[in-house]
């Protein structure tokens, strides 16, 4: 069987794109900025998944296509394709981020303290009824007793600075190579480490989600504990091209950090002995603790020797791009026929040899 | 004040301070437009702090400009899409570039006061912030 070119559906086709629109039409409509300031962690992680930061667009995304992650990110990244790439920031260092929270599992005592900010984490999971019947603008008044607290800006050093300042830390002199960037090359494999933490910080949260707690689980070798998350703002600044001494600030973003610390491991008193710490890395656009905890893991696992996915460097850099594994899963409902047919072919000729 | 912490000012002012801030300039100087407004990719990049290396961690949307203010260049590079906002603050770069003090010195001022009052718009949010921080009571203690 020859494979036959086809045409048609076209009309099918138009009008399946009206359906969508009709499927999104509601009888109360929803503004972009309602959706960027009701639905922040959902337009975060559209940030975040695309590799783009810019709150209005992934809530513009988000309206036009129902609120599917995947569709929101393809159309950021399709969007992001279009525009130029003008400029490369000096690089951002997160010590100075502007905290909204900051928590350690480490340490009880750490300079600056454990500020919980935003969390879910010690809410009830019962669902809020009284919200169905919310206004707009009814938020949250200034809470009792917070006149004496400072206004200033939270800012504090990091937690390893105290396990540095031990020993118990090495000091790593700074690396200044030039990161690898996998929007503009071919990933090959070993891959260096920066390409690694780009596709981590892009990847969907659940795969990356998956990764960490299969090898939390036994499948890998990493049960960390976070020495420090934290999420809050950070300036970014690019070079000023009409003087090479002074830079410009464009902006800050908000972003959520995780330093997690791994023990070497042991099983024989030798090797306890010989107990060290090395630490994995997260830090993504927005907040989404989860991927960033997800995130440190993962780092840390592929520094790790075995055979479990999770150590699998090629299998976690490559499975995880939200894009990439929609786009090849969505492919299947692409026409097969000729393959199919030819499978089926197959099929029925060896019943009939039976 | 360096362009820097000058910038991260106008990064953080509304389209609507940018423009009461570059309003007066404009009026009184000439002003060209060598760049207009267009949207950029900034690519971030950080450092992270485990092996103290370099890593990108994705592309923010951002709006660039460069005009000549009695014809001295300034220019802006500016997080989002305000194209308003960027042409303005290039216009206040220009103008900082092209006239020495005390001109300066006043919009400076301004600038800076824009910067406090920044600040103590989010004095209220610190605050309940701070009221979060955790008071450990040992047992036993």
């Amino acid at each position: 069987m020859a494979y036959v070119a086809v045409s048609g559906g076209k009309e099918a086709i138009e009008q399946s794109l009206k359906l969508l629109e009709i499927f999104r039409e509601s009888r109360e409509d929803i503004t972009v900025s309602g959706i960027k300031e009701n639905m922040g962690l959902l337009v975060d992680k559209i940030m975040s998944e695309a590799g783009f930061y810019s709150p209005e667009y992934a809530a513009l995304a988000l309206k036009q296509c129902e609120g599917s992650v995947e569709e929101a990110v393809f159309l950021l990244r399709a969007y992001r394709s279009t525009l130029p790439r003008n400029y490369y920031s000096c690089p951002a260092d997160t010590r100075d981020m502007r905290l909204i929270r900051r928590i350690s599992a480490a340490f009880k005592d750490i300079p600056g303290g454990q500020i919980l900010g935003p969390t879910y984490d010690y809410s009830h999971r019962l669902l809020d009824f009284s919200l169905m019947e919310e206004e707009t603008g009814e938020k949250a008044e200034e809470g009792e007793g917070v006149g004496s607290e400072s206004g200033e800006d939270i800012r504090c050093g990091r937690v390893t600075d105290i396990l540095r300042e031990e020993h118990v830390l090495e000091e790593v002199e700074e690396d200044n190579t030039e990161p690898f960037d996998v929007t503009s090359n071919l990933l090959t494999f070993p891959a260096p480490r920066s390409a690694r933490l780009q596709t981590f910080a892009r990847s969907d949260a659940g795969f990356l989600g998956g990764v960490a707690y299969s090898s939390m689980r036994g499948y890998g070798a990493v049960h960390p504990t976070v020495s420090e998350l934290r999420c809050g703002y950070i300036e970014i600044d690019v070079p000023y091209i009409l003087d090479e001494e002074e830079s410009l600030c464009i902006g800050e973003i908000l972003v959520t950090e995780v330093e997690a610390l791994v023990p070497s491991h042991t099983e024989t008193d030798e090797e306890f002995d010989k107990m060290s710490l090395s630490g994995g890395y997260g830090l993504i656009f927005g907040r989404n603790e989860n991927k960033a905890i997800a995130m440190s893991i993962a780092d840390a696992s592929l520094e790790t020797k075995g055979d479990t996915p999770s150590q699998d460097e090629e299998f976690v850099l490559t499975h995880g791009d939200c894009l990439e594994m929609s786009g090849f899963i969505s492919h299947l409902k692409l026409p097969h026929y000729v393959t199919f047919q030819s499978k089926l072919d197959r099929v029925r000729a060896k019943e009939e040899g039976k | 004040m360096t362009k820097r912490e000058l910038s991260a000012i106008l990064a953080k002012a509304s389209t609507e301070e940018t423009a009461e801030l570059a309003g007066k300039i404009k009026r009184e100087c000439e002003i060209k437009m060598l760049k207009e407004p267009q949207k950029t990719l900034v690519m971030v990049k950080v450092r992270e702090s485990v092996k103290n290396s370099l890593f990108y961690l994705g592309e923010i949307l951002a709006t660039e400009c460069m005009v000549t203010v009695n014809g001295v260049r300034g220019m802006t590079v500016i997080a989002g899409d305000d194209f308003e906002k960027a042409v303005d603050a290039a216009v206040i770069d220009g103008y900082l570039n092209c006239v020495g003090e005390p001109k300066a010195s006043i919009v400076i001022d301004k600038i800076r006061e824009l910067g406090r009052e920044q600040a103590e718009g989010r004095a209220a949010l610190n605050r309940q912030l701070r009221k979060s921080k955790v008071n450990f009571n040992v047992m036993g203690e």
